[in-house]
């Protein structure tokens, strides 16, 4: 177990805790919003979806280098995940409407939350080569494993788009 | 018990990111602080104190004053000093993880009770500079606490050294892969060679979610 691994599950419990402390309804809010930018995140940045060609010539104007080109794509999906999360958390965005709270379900959505930001995190970083030097192979067996079963790693884009229709239909379900 | 350490590592790290998250980070640069000179203390001058509270500890058990002002204040002195020496100490200076690992939770303990005055009390939601710098009080924590209740799967790396040993085992494990438990490993090697391994996961959300929208629909 290295440190990625430890700084994972710590972000996780983390929003789990959160979770617990802003209750089940507002945390499928922030799900739906995450699950959001899961999908636009998918749709250009993995080469088989069919955004990433324009994405791509897009970020060609500006960066020629394919290694840099992976490191500065990593970058603006983390930004966008940083503010999207952000605003998921700061406002009232897509707040199921629901009374009461549940601490189990609550901690779950939490933890789910937590697995779709962190885990993004993680993927993107681990795409880019973890700039900075401060991180690099040989990562332990744990984290090749995990790496396979993080969101973006795990999730395609239509099924992204499932989820967000699922959920869009759960909230406004009564 | 790899697992189960990170797990531990994990929930202090959380638990002290948690606590300074609503307050201040005022509040929570005083219990850095607090630790971190507490840690500099113990570095430099544990073993004095050690000496001096074994002392006063054995003082008390071959009678104290009583001992030194007998109706012989003279023979009173030799005895005294001479069951000192004998008694056994209560802190064993070769062996003191224990204890710096007890001063190390009394440090905490003043910091988060410092922390609570009415004058770090948070005007907003939350803080996270106070989050932040929690994040790096529970690593503190988690560091020595494991480094001392589990030597032989101590992971991280302890900012100031010298204060407890850190097993060569650990350091070793730390770079070439952790033991962590086999099975678990073979689980997730399986989930994630599985071709349907996106169906499961996406199954597992919708379950979840539909059963966190409707049971707590019906329990509020």
């Amino acid at each position: 177990m290295g440190p990625v691994e430890i700084v994972f599950i710590t972000v996780w419990v983390i929003f789990g805790i959160i979770g617990v402390a802003r209750g089940v309804w507002r945390e499928l809010g922030v799900t739906t919003m995450l699950l959001i930018a899961l999908l636009v995140l998918q749709l250009l940045t993995n080469p088989t979806a069919p955004g990433s060609k324009y994405w791509m010539i897009f970020l060609g104007f500006f960066v020629t280098d394919p290694a840099a080109l992976q490191v500065v794509n990593s970058t603006l999906a983390i930004i966008f995940l940083l503010l999207m999360a952000y605003i998921s958390y700061e406002g009232e965005t897509l707040t199921f409407p629901g009374k009461g709270s549940n601490w189990f379900f609550s901690l779950g959505a939490g933890l789910l939350n937590g697995y779709f930001f962190a885990g993004s995190i993680w993927y993107y970083l681990d795409k880019a080569g973890w700039p900075g030097g401060i991180i690099g192979p040989p990562f332990t067996a744990f984290y090749t494993s995990l790496i396979k079963l993080l969101p973006l790693a795990v999730l395609p884009w239509w099924l992204l788009l499932i989820l967000v229709v699922f959920m869009m239909i759960m909230r406004v379900l009564k | 018990m790899l697992l189960f350490v990170i797990l531990l590592i994990a929930v202090i790290i959380a638990f002290f990111a948690m606590l300074t998250f609503i307050r201040t980070a005022k509040a929570a640069v005083i219990m850095l602080g607090i630790l971190m000179g507490g840690l500099a203390f113990l570095r430099v001058l544990g073993p004095k104190l050690i000496a001096i509270i074994n002392m006063m500890v054995q003082f008390v058990q071959v009678g104290g004053l009583a001992a030194l002002t007998g109706s012989d204040p003279g023979k009173g002195l030799s005895e005294a000093f001479t069951k000192l020496k004998q008694a056994p100490a209560p802190i064993d200076p070769k062996d003191p993880v224990l204890f710096y690992l007890l001063m190390i939770y009394i440090f905490v303990a003043i910091g988060i009770a410092i922390g609570s005055a009415k004058s770090f009390r948070l005007q907003g939601k939350y803080s996270y500079s106070g989050l932040l710098l929690g994040l790096v009080i529970g690593y503190l924590v988690a560091a020595y606490t494991i480094a001392v209740i589990f030597p032989e799967s101590a992971i991280l790396p302890l900012p100031i050294s010298g204060i407890v040993p850190q097993a060569q085992t650990a350091a070793a494990a730390a770079t070439s892969g952790p033991a962590i438990s086999v099975k678990f490993l073979e689980f997730l090697g399986n989930l994630s060679s599985n071709p349907s391994a996106h169906f499961i996961i996406a199954g597992l959300i919708v379950v979840f979610i539909f059963m966190a929208a409707r049971l707590s629909a019906k329990k509020g």
